[in-house]
């Protein structure tokens, strides 16, 4: 155990010590920002629209419609639910939060993740390649330590690293959205049971941020499949960037074949099942964790063996 | 040498495809010596020792490291090893210092003072907390040195270490090479080209050529070889050569610019000095011709050819 973290604040400070790291953590804040100020800019070139209430009467006509259509009955009771929410907030008077505000910011800027994922992948991709690159693997391998453990420490310490960047994408999220986006705007409600009850914006965030968390996990560990396994950083950043862009669109693609169920990027987003009809039919959450599961189980038993079995010859 | 070696290995192979690039090859190495290990460009020094050291597998023999199979018990085995493989590479975005902090961690427990006292034996103090980038080649090739004995291991493994350094660094290398293996009774390899070095440094120097052993043998062996040559500055040497023919038509003699060489033993040497006088040719000088290393090496291996 002990050995295991002086592991991995050797990786921790080889990725820290690099001047290339700052950059890269400066440049998502940049885009953080960039994001919460175009939101503001945007909404301010927004014509005034009409009264919240007539907004969610009309939304919660359209909800009656599709929960009457609906056969699926896991549909038709979201839609109900929606109904129930809608006439709550005419009763009550509790506004739902406006399109310009902060709330409604701050869970749209979960889709900043992507920049975090773009930088882990970077960093996934040359945690072990770049050993390989510099020529340091010699010295770094020829250690009483076994060279899975090695491995390992490199792999959490990823891990670590891209639940660093995304703490800072949602702190910078909040603190750029605090600077640029109005606030107090209205109240997210939600069902718990048979209730309606008032939801924090910030449990809301960090539930969609923490999906999101589960689609960097899965592309952070096969971009350091590829890097462990190709021994270049240039192929693994490459190959994880080109799918992390198109391996979505392609599930499109597949979607009339059988295969497409076990394909990996029906599974990354996980925000689909917070409505109902998946991208595909028949799949559920539990059986999206089983296939990542599945995924992640190859990816780091090909690194693994990767990593300690073959000679290092350069 | 009665004492148990460190290090053994027993018909050590390696092929690469079809190629076979070590062959057989079977070499101990017993504490408190330095065995200098030598061969032409790819005759396989380096592919060895990167068995030695686990960063390849090799195709059969094995390895023992302190008793222990480095097959078998790697961590044990090589928790005795320090090495330099090819050239040192180093994190060149952290200083000297934090690269040693890195070595150290992976070794297991290293005091600081520890640190402190290698970067000092080493000589590097004065850069050591400048980034590795900023280094020179022998600052680099001490800086990894350090990181080779930070744990005090019992065997040494260094692949083309006084690459870069300077005359007086070089001496420092090897006395301090001399030291550990002397007092704390290392067991130390070098891979070197530079054989007047490695002469110097040496106990003991083994041979590869084309993956094969093909000599193992002490330093000072070719000192108590018994026939010579000897270099004669004499007043006349067609006279002489006259005589010394003469005198044993199978005596080995050559007219070399203004010396007459002779391969002779050491009694015949004073016997024809005084046959030249009685015959009134004047000696200037006598040297007896010890042959370089270099000359042996290249006898041994065939001149230049690389495989
Ligand atoms: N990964 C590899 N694949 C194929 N052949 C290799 C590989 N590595 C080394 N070789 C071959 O093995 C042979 C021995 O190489 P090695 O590096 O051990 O030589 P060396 O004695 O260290 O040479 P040098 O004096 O130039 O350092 C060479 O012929 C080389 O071409
Ligand atoms: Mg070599």
């Amino acid at each position: 155990m002990f050995e295991m973290s002086r592991l991995i604040r050797n990786e921790w400070m080889k990725i820290f010590k690099r001047n290339s790291t700052y950059i890269l953590i400066a440049i998502l804040m940049g885009a953080v920002f960039l994001f919460a100020f175009v939101s503001s800019w945007s909404n301010n070139q927004q014509s005034q629209s009409m009264p919240w209430e007539e907004q969610v009467s009309q939304q919660m006509n359209v909800y009656e419609q599709q929960a009457a259509q609906s056969e699926n009955m896991e549909e038709k009771i979201y839609y109900q639910d929606q109904v129930a929410i809608a006439q709550h907030r005419l009763e009550e008077d509790i506004p739902p939060p406006k399109h310009t505000g902060f709330t409604q910011y701050l869970l749209d800027s979960k889709s900043n993740i992507t920049f975090a994922v773009l930088f882990t992948v970077i960093i996934a991709s040359g945690i072990v390649a770049s050993e390989f690159t510099w020529g340091t693997i010699k010295l770094l391998t020829i250690r009483p330590v076994k060279r899975g453990k090695i491995l390992w420490a490199k792999y959490f310490t990823t891990l670590l690293f891209s639940l660093t960047l995304a703490l800072i994408t949602y702190l910078a999220a909040i603190i750029g959205g605090m600077m640029f986006l109005e606030r107090g705007d209205g109240v997210l409600l939600t069902m718990v049971g048979d209730n309606i009850v008032e939801q924090s914006v910030w449990i809301e965030s960090l539930r969609l941020y923490g999906l999101a968390f589960v689609n960097m996990i899965i592309m952070t560990s096969f971009a350091f499949m590829i890097g462990t396994l190709s021994r270049s950083n240039a192929l693994a950043i490459g190959l994880s960037i080109f799918l992390m862009f198109t391996g979505q669109q392609l599930v499109f693609l597949f979607q009339e074949y059988a295969f497409v169920k076990f394909y990996l990027f029906t599974h990354t987003d996980f925000s689909q099942y917070l409505q109902p009809n998946p991208m595909i039919e028949g799949i559920s959450p539990l059986f999206s964790v089983t296939v990542l599961m599945l995924y992640l189980i190859v990816f780091l038993l090909v690194s693994h063996f990767s990593f300690t079995k073959r000679d290092i010859a350069t | 040498m009665n004492e148990q070696p460190v290090v053994q290995l027993k018909n050590l192979t390696k092929k690469i495809g079809s190629k076979t690039i070590i062959d057989d090859l079977s070499l101990d190495l017993y504490p408190g010596q330095v065995t200098g290990f030598l061969g032409p460009n790819g005759a396989g020094k380096t592919t060895t020792i990167r068995m030695m050291v686990g960063l390849m597998k090799a195709t059969s023999g094995e390895v023992i490291i302190d008793g222990y199979h480095l097959n078998k018990n790697y961590t044990k085995s090589i928790s005795q090893v320090g090495a330099i493989v090819e050239n040192p590479e180093m994190y060149k975005f952290m200083s000297g210092y934090q690269n040693l902090v890195h070595f150290a961690r992976l070794q297991g427990n290293i005091s600081k003072e520890r640190i402190k006292e290698v970067v000092k034996q080493v000589g590097l103090e004065s850069r050591i907390h400048d980034k590795v980038q900023a280094y020179s080649l022998g600052m680099r090739q001490r800086l990894g040195l350090a990181q080779a004995i930070l744990h005090k291991p019992k065997f040494l493994i260094l692949d083309e270490p006084t690459n870069g350094l300077d005359p007086a660094g070089i001496r420092e290398f090897r006395m301090y090479l001399r030291k550990i293996a002397a007092e704390d009774g290392v067991s130390v390899l070098v891979s070197s080209h530079l054989l007047s070095e490695i002469e110097l440094m040496c106990d003991r120097i083994a041979i590869i050529q084309q993956g094969k052993l093909i000599s193992i043998r002490s330093v000072q062996g070719s000192d108590q070889d018994k026939r010579k040559v000897f270099l004669f500055k004499v007043s006349d040497k067609e006279k002489a050569w006259q005589i010394v023919k003469d005198n044993d038509e199978d005596i080995e003699v050559e007219i070399m610019d203004d010396r007459l060489m002779i391969n002779l033993e050491k009694e015949q040497a004073a016997q024809i000095n005084r046959t030249f006088i009685e015959n009134g040719i004047d000696v200037y000088e006598i040297i007896p011709h010890k042959k370089t290393l270099e000359e042996e090496f290249l006898e041994m291996t065939g001149g230049e050819q690389i495989v």
